[in-house]
């Protein structure tokens, strides 16, 4: 036949299709799932997504700031429980295994993200949002229990002979695991995009993140009954666990804990079957249902009855562990006498702070212990700071506040490390100062700029200025900074001396070795004939003009 | 099927198609749908993958999903062309799976065989247009799919276009490859 005529025949020839009939018998194969148990799994889903979003939200309406004293940072993170939950929602309805499979996951990745909240976490609101979850994502396991994966599709590549619970429990666990890995590493993510180098925060957030995309191959792969899977599924758990337990993957020793506890377990699960594919006939017998399934429920209820009795509880350790744990931990619930009004506070007893950016930021709480090598505090606030024991080696505390003058406020820095510190233009107390001298200043700046002598110290270097100093003058002109104005209008000012202390106002300074006067928000240079500049990144440049000291009257600093 | 809507003034006549019955679950008129369209869908997946049973699963497969989208049918297109769209989808799934699965990648042993037939299974139960179907399974897929759609059922290059998911300018230039590679095999042959 020619290529034409056989290209006719192809057109007249005719395919029967199947029968109509046979199209109801394939959609049978997916039978629909109970409708009432679908909507208290979804009713669930949605409590649990929006408590998520409630975590989001809620360092964006002033809980959540390091200023503040933040109690819990997940923000970004928090996030990908709530795509998840709502792309679960979504599928819910579907008989389509994999939509099922991976509904189970995430419910109960978030079931144990919300204990874990509900443990970890030092506020009574963060606590309850963690409980909330925790209890919304069981109803929504118990509720749905075993329906719907008992799905047959004839297309999916999911179409074991054997080991078919086993193959299901693996893949829950792994896909659970991969989205736990997944939030904590974007937890991580978070911190290190806060004032790290890219390097940094990889190498932080790095191995977690890994791990969540092993994780996920590898659920790829069983879904797809490949060997290489399971094999990759039993590597992977026992890396994770051994990375959790030995602190590479920087999550806090509960995370950890538990990471390492299902990783463990899911060791055990591709035994049978990798024995199975090997030829040993007799491998694995079948899970008892009825045995699964209680226990299931039990440890469903468990973890959720848990994150409840937790509530009341001391916060625990939070979330990540090593340079960012000061960042997302808890606090702890303080007893409400010792709370202070205004200002929260921050604790990172022991913490690994090396590098941290804490530029301008209130440390208010308890730091006794913490690493800070290397760690930048520049114009930080530390007047009711405990530093007792913390390595404060080759910090810069250029223009620091350790509350000097203000004794009611007390730190405590007994026994600190202080090695190539720069305390350039700090303001440091005569008491401070002692417990900051106390174990040697080799190697530190002074407050005047000064390197401190193996003698003496920083004796005479700490930035006082002479007594009776005095200087009343008019700003040049008016500064603003964007919409903040600097409230420096053209009028007359005095800066003051009251007890060693340079003042403006509330702003008090510290006279460099060269001469000039520095405070946390700007510099006073005094130019050779006379006049007064003072520079701020706040307000810019401005020109003081000298008026008549003798008309102004000293006022009080704590005017 | 007519639908007769009384009031006190007039009586209208509403044609409802079966398209608009189906899309609420009316099994009568998708049983309809599925009469005037499943023996073209068919044909035409059978010409691309070269094997019936083949093209009747995947035509089922094509139904079903287009039953449960019908919300989603948008009107753009016809419905018989939305429907090979999804159908072609189907098959090109298929076609994936089947080539991991031939990748020779270590499968567990554990799991049921392919469904799918061997090329030479396929031709053997095409006998009428063996030539044409053993060039046709030389062929790459998405050549072979421009060919049978453009060359074979003579469809318009922007319905051809439509159901495969590409450009008009890329399905004619797969469609005039693939018949000139496919009258290049005959030539040879004769020759």
């Amino acid at each position: 036949m020619s290529y034409e005529d056989e290209i006719q025949a192809m057109r007249e020839h005719n395919v029967e299709p199947a029968p109509f009939e046979r199209l109801a018998q394939k959609e049978a194969v997916t039978p629909p799932l109970p409708r009432r148990r679908m909507s208290v799994a979804a009713g669930a889903t949605v409590c649990a997504g929006l408590a998520f979003m409630v975590l989001f939200v809620r360092p964006a309406i002033g809980a959540g700031s390091l200023y503040s004293g933040n109690t819990l940072k997940l923000q970004i993170a928090a996030l990908l429980p709530v795509f998840v939950l709502t792309w679960a929602l979504r599928r819910l309805s579907q008989p389509r295994l994999g939509a099922q499979l991976l509904s189970r996951a995430v419910w109960w990745s978030s079931l144990v993200v919300g204990l874990l909240v509900s443990l970890n976490y030092g506020e009574l609101p963060d606590k309850v949002l963690g409980a909330i979850i925790a209890v919304a994502c069981a109803v929504a396991l118990l509720s749905v229990g075993e329906r719907g994966l008992e799905v047959q599709e004839p297309d999916s590549p999911f179409a074991p002979v054997r080991f078919r619970g086993h193959l299901l429990l693996a893949l829950v666990m792994a896909a659970a695991d991969a989205l736990t890995l997944a939030f904590s590493g974007l937890l991580q993510l978070r911190f290190g995009m806060e004032g790290w180098t890219l390097g940094g925060t990889l190498e932080y957030a790095g191995p977690t993140i890994a791990a969540a995309v092993v994780m996920a191959v590898a659920v790829w792969g069983v879904y797809r009954l490949r060997t290489w899977a399971l094999f990759l599924n039993l590597v992977a758990n026992i890396t994770i666990a051994y990375l959790a337990l030995e602190g590479t993957l920087s999550l806090s020793p509960s995370v950890s804990i538990t990471l390492a506890t299902t990783a463990a377990i899911q060791c055990f699960i591709p035994v049978p079957i990798l024995a199975a594919a090997a030829g040993d006939r007799n491998a694995g017998q079948p899970l008892l249902h009825s045995l699964r399934h209680r226990l299931m429920r039990f440890t469903v209820l468990g973890l959720a009855a848990l994150s409840v009795l937790a509530i009341p509880l001391p916060g625990g350790d939070g979330w990540v562990n090593g340079p960012g744990r000061a960042f997302v931990r808890g606090t702890g619930q303080a007893a409400r006498s010792q709370r202070p009004s205004a200002r929260q506070r921050l604790d990172a007893l022991d913490d690994d702070l090396r590098g941290r950016d804490f530029d301008h930021q209130a440390l208010d709480g308890d730091f006794s212990g913490a690493d800070f090598r290397g760690a930048s505090l520049r114009g930080a606030n530390l007047s009711v700071t405990n530093l007792d024991g913390a390595d404060l080696r080759d910090v810069d505390f250029t223009r620091a506040d350790f509350g000097a003058g203000l004794v009611l406020l007390p730190l405590s820095a007994k026994g600190v490390l202080v090695h190539g510190t720069d305390f350039s233009g700090a303001q440091i107390g005569d008491e401070d100062w002692k417990q900051l001298a106390e174990r040697g200043l080799e190697g530190v700046r002074c407050p005047d700029g000064v390197l401190a002598t193996s003698g003496d110290g920083c004796d005479g270097h700490l930035g006082r200025v002479e007594r009776g100093l005095r200087r009343a003058f008019t700003f040049a002109r008016t500064s603003t900074h964007g919409s903040v104005s600097c409230g420096r209008e053209e009028s007359l000012t005095l800066v003051f001396e009251q007890d060693g202390v340079l003042w403006h106002r509330r702003e008090r300074y510290v006279q460099l070795a060269d001469g000039d006067f520095v405070s946390p928000y700007s510099r006073i240079h005094v130019s050779d004939d006379g006049r007064w500049e003072v520079s701020s990144e706040l307000c810019g440049d401005n020109i003081l003009i000298p008026a008549d000291a003798e008309s102004a009257e000293e006022p009080s600093p704590a005017q | 099927m007519t639908l007769a809507i009384a009031n006190t003034h007039e009586l209208a006549t509403v044609q409802e198609t079966s398209l608009q019955r189906a899309r609420s679950g009316d099994s009568v008129a998708q049983a309809e749908l599925y009469r005037e369209h499943a023996a073209t869908v068919t044909r035409r997946l059978a010409h691309a993958c070269g094997d019936e049973d083949l093209a009747r699963d995947i035509a089922q497969d094509a139904f079903i999903t287009a039953f449960g989208g019908l919300d989603r049918f948008a009107e753009r297109a016809s419905f018989s062309t939305w429907l090979h769209g999804i159908a072609f989808n189907h098959l090109r799934d298929r076609r994936k799976r089947g080539a991991r699965e031939r990748a020779g990648k270590a499968r567990l042993a554990l799991v049921e065989g392919s469904v799918e037939p061997t090329p030479e299974q396929r031709v053997s139960s095409r006998q009428a247009m063996e030539r044409l179907d053993a060039v046709l399974a030389t062929l790459k897929p998405k050549l072979r799919d421009a060919f049978v759609l453009r060359v074979v059922e003579q469809l318009s290059l922007e319905e051809s276009a439509e159901i495969l998911g590409a450009r008009v300018a890329t399905v004619s230039y797969r469609a005039r490859k693939a018949e000139a590679l496919v009258r290049a095999a005959f030539d040879g042959g004769e020759g």
